[in-house]
C-alpha cells in the first residue's frame, strides 16, 4: 500500500516537472535565455523565432535586391558600352571612306573618257545587231534567178527588216514554177509567196514575197 | 495560495500570447520592406522601355551601316584597281578613235557631203536629197521601256539613179567602208537592163558632249573589253583620214 504522503510528493514532483517542461518550453522560444547562467539579466529584447524568420527573410529580399542592382548595373554597362564602341567604329570607317573617295576623284577624268568609249561603242553595237548588207540579199535573189532560164529582176524592196518583195519577169509558166520552186526550197529564205503573175505573149512577169533568215546573212562583229 | 497561483497564471500566459501575437503581427511583411525591390524592378523596366531598347536599335543600325560602309569600301577598291590597270595614253587614242568615227555633232552638211561624193564616185545620178536631224530610240530585247536607248542622228532620204552594178557597189561602200556609223533603211530597186533606180533612208549617228556625274559606286566597266569593236573604229578612222 502506498503512502498517502508518498502520493503527494509524487504529485509535487509531477507538478514540478510540468513547470520545469513549460519553463523549459518557454525557454525554447527564446535564443538567449534572459537569466545567462543564473548570474546576470538581458536586458535587451530578444528576438522570437517569427522575428528571426522574418529579418532572414528581409535580409534575403536585400540580398536579392542588390544583386538585381548589380545586374542592371551590368546590363547597362554593357549596353552603352557596346553603343559606344559601335558609334566611334562607325565614324572611323565613315571617315575612311570619306577619304578613299578623295582620293579617286583624281581619276573622274579618266572615268568620264572610259564612259564616251562605252556609249559609242554601245551605239555602234545597237546599229550594228540583227544588220546584214543589203547587197548580199540582192545578190543571193539575182543568184536564184539567174539559174531559172530567162528571168530577170525589175523592182526589188525591203518591206520590214527581214521581208522582201521582188518583181521581175521570166520566159514562160515553166520556168516561173521552177523559180518559185527555188525560191521555195532556198535555206536562207522562208515563207515564199507568188503575190501575183501575169501572161503576155513573150514573158510571164512576178511579184514574189519572203522572209530571209535574219542568221544567213547577219555579219558577225 | 493555490487559487492565486492560478489566478495569475491565466493572466501571464494571457499577456505572453498577447505579446507573442503581436511580435507575429509586427514581423509581417509589410509594404515598406519591399519598397526596395519594387522600385529596382519598376527602375529596370522604365529603363528597358526608355533607354536600353533605343539603344539597342540604334546600335544594331550602327553595325548595319557598318557593314554598308565596308561593302562601299571594297567597291572603292576594285574600282581604284580597275583604273590604274587602264592606260592613260591607250585610251587617249580609243577616245579620239571613237570620237572621230561618232562625233560629238555630226553636221548635217557633212554627212550629205559624204554620201554625194560617194555617190559620185561609184557613177550615180542624185535624183533627190535631203537631210534633217533626227532621234532613234531602240529597244534591247528582252527589256522594258525604261532600258530604252535614244540616239541622235542625221536621217536622209535618198534617190540615185545608175546601173545596177553601181548601186550595189554604192550600198555595199555605204554597208562596209563607211567611215561613220551609218544604217541604211526601206531600200528599194526598181529599174531595167540600161538603168536603175535605188531609194533609201540613210542614217548616220552622233553621241554629243553632256555633263556627267561621276558617281563611284555605278559598276564600272572597263572599255578595254570591246577590243573588237575599238579595232574598227580604227580602221574607220583611217578611211576618214584618206
Amino acid at each position: 500500500m502506498s503512502n498517502p504522503k508518498e502520493i503527494k510528493t509524487k504529485e509535487i514532483n509531477k507538478k514540478g516537472r510540468k513547470k520545469e517542461e513549460e519553463v523549459s518550453s518557454k525557454e525554447n522560444k527564446f535564443d538567449q535565455s534572459t537569466i545567462l547562467e543564473e548570474k546576470s539579466i538581458n536586458l535587451i529584447p530578444v528576438m522570437s523565432r517569427e522575428e528571426v524568420k522574418e529579418e532572414k527573410r528581409k535580409t534575403r529580399m536585400n540580398k536579392a535586391s542588390l544583386v538585381s542592382l548589380l545586374i542592371l548595373f551590368g546590363i547597362s554597362i554593357v549596353i552603352v558600352g557596346f553603343s559606344i564602341i559601335s558609334r566611334i567604329q562607325l565614324n572611323y570607317q565613315k571617315e575612311k571612306l570619306f577619304k578613299h573617295e578623295e582620293e579617286l576623284t583624281a581619276f573622274n577624268q579618266i572615268i568620264i573618257e572610259n564612259n564616251q568609249i562605252l556609249e559609242r561603242v554601245a551605239l555602234y553595237n545597237d546599229v550594228q545587231k540583227d544588220r546584214y548588207p543589203i547587197t548580199k540579199v540582192i545578190n543571193h535573189i539575182e543568184n536564184i534567178l539567174s539559174k531559172s532560164a530567162g528571168s530577170s529582176l525589175s523592182q526589188f524592196a525591203f518591206s520590214s527588216s527581214t521581208g522582201i518583195n521582188f518583181r521581175g519577169e521570166t520566159r514562160d509558166l515553166a520556168e516561173l514554177a521552177k523559180l518559185w520552186y527555188l525560191l521555195a526550197n532556198d535555206p536562207k529564205l522562208k515563207e515564199v509567196n507568188l503575190k501575183s503573175f501575169s501572161k503576155s505573149t513573150s514573158s510571164v512577169s512576178f511579184t514574189f514575197e519572203a522572209a530571209i533568215l535574219l542568221d544567213e546573212f547577219i555579219v558577225e562583229v | 495560495m493555490s487559487t492565486e497561483k492560478i489566478e495569475t497564471k491565466p493572466n501571464k500566459k494571457e499577456r505572453e500570447l498577447e505579446e507573442i501575437s503581436e511580435k507575429i503581427k509586427q514581423s509581417r511583411l509589410k509594404i515598406e520592406d519591399i519598397i526596395i525591390p519594387l522600385s529596382v524592378t519598376l527602375a529596370l523596366i522604365l529603363l528597358t522601355f526608355l533607354l536600353f531598347i533605343p539603344m539597342i536599335k540604334s546600335t544594331i543600325e550602327a553595325r548595319t551601316e557598318i557593314v554598308e560602309i565596308k561593302e562601299r569600301e571594297e567597291q572603292l577598291k576594285e574600282l581604284e584597281a580597275k583604273l590604274k590597270r587602264l592606260d592613260e595614253d591607250v585610251l587617249q587614242s580609243d577616245l579620239s578613235n571613237a570620237k572621230e568615227v561618232i562625233p560629238r555633232n555630226l553636221r548635217v552638211s557633212t554627212f550629205v557631203y559624204y554620201i554625194d561624193v560617194l555617190a559620185g564616185e561609184k557613177r550615180l545620178v542624185s535624183r533627190s536629197l535631203s537631210a534633217t536631224d533626227t532621234e532613234v530610240t531602240i529597244r534591247q530585247e528582252g527589256k522594258n521601256r525604261d532600258d530604252d536607248r535614244t540616239y541622235l542622228g542625221v536621217s536622209s532620204p535618198l534617190t540615185y539613179s545608175g546601173s545596177l552594178e553601181n548601186i550595189l557597189s554604192f550600198l555595199d561602200a555605204l554597208d562596209t567602208a563607211s567611215p561613220y556609223i551609218i544604217s541604211i533603211h526601206n531600200v528599194s530597186l526598181r529599174g531595167s537592163e540600161e538603168s536603175w533606180r535605188v531609194t533609201m533612208s540613210v542614217r548616220g549617228y552622233y553621241v554629243p558632249e553632256h555633263e556627267s556625274k561621276v558617281d563611284l559606286y555605278d559598276s564600272f566597266k572597263e572599255y578595254t573589253e570591246k577590243k573588237e569593236v575599238l579595232e574598227i573604229f580604227r580602221e574607220k578612222k583611217e578611211r576618214l583620214r584618206k
